[in-house]
């Protein structure tokens, strides 16, 4: 008798169990963790609110934002993914360092087609890394550099139009520095850990160098780089530049310049947006027209990536991937999305999210045609945050004269060849 | 009967357990648990990751390995750094010592006003790191700071100096933020010691006609020795584990040439993405200050015997 109890008790446990699963797809509360970069101090009020309406619409859905400051951000993603509690969704940052350890998925894994079609081919592009044949990130959003220069200062020395070569940026730098007796600094070099990395793309692409050659291999020491970088610490010894280069940061002397102590600065096309009421003049960054025939610029987009099972505790289950999916699509919506990029200053990557910011903000929209002509940092390359840790080291021994470029671009090659 | 059987009855014996003093185990158990988790724990798995080969999301893929530390000495910068931070310790903690001693006997008098110096002193060892740190920047910016300001308006310089823009002046200038929040600390703990110092001993000294430096050398100085000791040991470690000064003012720069094993193992591990070789920074950041103890313990152990 006892033994047909047991039995009949453990049928019946088996199947509430088996009934419990089988219910589980429909009434299952679906949790998906959302990190993003603090943009600015109303980043996540906006994102929250686009969540909020997909709650709205997903009631079986819950989706927590996690919004992490820009020095905490890597340290913040590594712990979670040591920790195996990885973010679902990661914005802001790149998925390269965590390619090789496969805690990725690719886009194309998780999200629809009509999502993946939607983005721009060159941030699409600029995604796909050679040494593990894929694309693993999505492009969050772009930003541009351009010269901004101050307007009231170029008026009352009497410069006419920013300078478009080399050759034109010392004439105009020394007008200045003649005009203001070296009161006003004429140009401005950021050689700090925020923007040392792009001195290669400002300076060596414009004068026919790069991070990279044809082929994806690092060419750090090319004579042009070698040679760009001498140029600026001409402009440095010659006095024409802010005096601590190895200090001061690109907020530093984008302060500088709305304060008319600094007339020119190659910075991000979010500037304006931070100071609306400066008087700032726009133009390509200048080039070295002995060695390239036009400008190029700096394109920088953020990526999403989306972790998988092997950084979180468990495995995804399906209906999880396409919540996942779902809330994509919805973000990147252009009525949810273009909001973003506008109150951020920064450029839409998708097709869609173009089209809509030139209705709703033309004047943001012109740096997507700045945007097409655009190189981007080779992100893609799994030890690119030591080639940018080590083109902020090259820029300081240059800046501060404690090696020459030559020497220190050599060293850097060597560091990330080896 | 029975009274007598009580007044010849033994006392009750303890239990092992609190005869062999383990219950003072207990009481140490909420701090020995705290101590294990937030100190020994970090250690070891900062051991592990040093002899492990890591991956770029910070994931361990081999462990048993010196590569770590191969990288480490294989980097031109290493010895800078190394002596930077022996630099950084050995001035700012004996500077800081002298000016303390020389506060603490001065905050010793009594004087009117004295609660309020004591409070104002207090101030920079109370504010946050970051916040004296940032002030601090500020205070020598080429552009807008204040020291130049001030220099200029009192005639002293005709040009602003550019205080951090190389990196011998900036390695001083952030050694000078060093002492300043140093000194507090430093001040109220000789400030205990020189109040637990008996006036008799002052009073006999004036009485054989003593000067103020024979009481200085012979008197207060040597009966504060402990409070000193206990001092160059924790400010050597405290110093030399310091990391908000540096990275605030010149993050390191230019090229690591004013950092400090702190800085630069923060740069290695996030900046750099190279946690294994920062683990191993650590460790022999770890294994100076254990050699360091381990003398002074030795030398405090001779001096008992003496």
């Amino acid at each position: 008798m006892k033994r047909i109890v047991a039995l009949v008790l453990a049928a019946m446990m088996v199947l509430s169990l088996t009934s419990c699963q089988s219910a589980a797809p429909k009434d299952e509360k679906i949790e998906l963790s959302f990190l993003v970069a603090e943009y600015s101090t109303k980043t996540g009020e906006y994102i929250q609110n686009v969540i909020n309406k997909f709650q709205e619409k997903n009631p079986n859905v819950h989706v927590t934002l996690e919004i992490v400051g820009w020095d905490n951000l890597s340290t913040r993603v590594n712990t979670l993914v040591g920790a195996k509690q990885a973010p679902d969704m990661y914005a802001g940052g790149t998925a390269t360092q965590f390619i090789p350890d496969n805690l990725v998925y690719k886009p194309e894994e998780i999200l629809s087609k009509n999502l993946c079609d939607d983005f721009a081919k060159q941030f699409w592009d600029n995604n796909f890394t050679t040494e593990y044949n894929g694309v693993y990130q999505i492009p969050f959003l772009a930003s541009v550099r351009a010269l901004y220069y101050n307007k009231k200062i170029f008026n009352e020395v009497g410069i006419a139009e920013a300078p478009k070569t080399w050759k034109e940026v010392e004439e105009v730098c020394q007008k200045i520095k003649d005009f203001y007796k070296g009161d006003v600094y004429a140009w401005g070099v950021d050689g700090t850990t925020t923007e040392g990395q792009t001195v290669v793309a400002y300076y060596g692409w414009n004068n026919g160098g790069g991070y990279v050659d044809a082929n994806d291999n690092y060419m750090l020491n090319d004579p042009k780089n070698v040679e760009a970088y001498e140029w600026v610490k001409s402009l440095i010894d010659k006095g024409y530049t802010n005096a601590n280069p190895t200090i001061e940061t690109r907020d530093d002397m984008q302060k500088l310049v709305v304060a008319d102590k600094m007339a020119m600065l190659v910075t991000a096309c979010f500037f304006p947006s931070l100071y609306p009421d400066a008087d700032l003049g726009v133009a390509a960054i200048p080039y070295n027209d002995a060695n390239v025939s036009a400008s190029s610029t700096l394109g920088v987009q953020d990526c999403v990536c989306f972790f998988n099972g092997n950084a979180k505790a468990a495995e995804d289950s399906d209906a999880k991937k396409k919540a996942i999916a779902d809330f994509m699509d919805f973000f990147y919506a252009p009525e949810n999305y273009v909001g973003l990029m506008i109150q951020e200053g920064m450029i839409p990557a998708t097709n869609s999210g173009v089209k809509e910011l030139a209705v709703q903000k033309p004047e943001q929209a012109a740096y997507v045609d700045v945007l097409a002509g655009a190189k981007f940092y080779s992100r893609a390359k799994s030890n690119w945050q030591e080639c940018s840790a080590g083109c902020c080291d090259v820029d300081q021994k240059v800046f501060t004269g404690a090696q020459s470029a030559k020497d220190a671009l050599d060293e850097l090659q060597a560091l990330l060849t080896k | 009967m029975s009274e007598k059987k009580a007044a010849v009855a033994k006392p009750k014996k303890k239990s092992a357990f609190f005869r062999n003093g383990w219950d003072a185990y207990i009481w140490m158990a909420p701090s020995l648990l705290l101590i294990l988790l937030f100190i020994f724990i970090p250690v070891i798995l900062t051991f592990y990751l040093a002899f492990s080969e890591v991956s770029t999301a910070g994931l361990v893929r081999k462990f048993g390995t010196l590569d770590n530390f191969k990288f480490i000495f294989g980097e031109v910068v290493f010895k800078r750094v190394m002596l930077n931070t022996l630099i950084w310790d050995i001035v700012i903690v004996s500077l800081s010592m002298v000016l303390s001693i020389i506060v603490a006997l001065v905050l010793n008098e009594k004087f009117k006003g004295r609660k309020f110096v004591r409070t104002v002193l207090l101030l920079p060892w109370a504010t946050s790191g970051l916040i004296t740190s940032s002030v601090w920047k500020y205070i020598f910016d080429y552009n807008y700071g204040a020291l130049n300001t001030l220099l200029m308006k009192i005639g002293l310089i005709s040009q602003p100096i550019n205080w951090l823009g190389e990196a011998n002046s900036a390695f001083m200038c952030m050694i000078f933020v060093g002492i300043v929040v140093t000194i507090p600390f430093m001040t109220f703990t000789l400030l205990s010691g020189l109040t637990a110092i008996s006036p008799d001993y002052y009073e006999a000294a004036q009485i054989d006609g003593a000067s103020f430096w024979d009481k200085l050398f012979k008197i207060t100085l040597p009966l504060l020795k402990p409070a000193i000791d206990v001092n160059i040991v924790l400010n050597v470690i405290y110093v030399f584990n310091s990391f908000v000064i540096i990275h605030t003012i010149t993050g390191g720069a230019p090229a690591d040439q004013t950092a400090t094993v702190m800085t630069y193992l923060y740069k290695l591990a996030f900046s750099r993405n190279k946690m294994g070789p920062a683990s191993a920074v650590s460790v022999i950041g770890f294994v100076i200050l254990l050699i360091f103890a381990l003398l002074y313990m030795r030398y405090q152990m001779k001096e008992e015997t003496e």
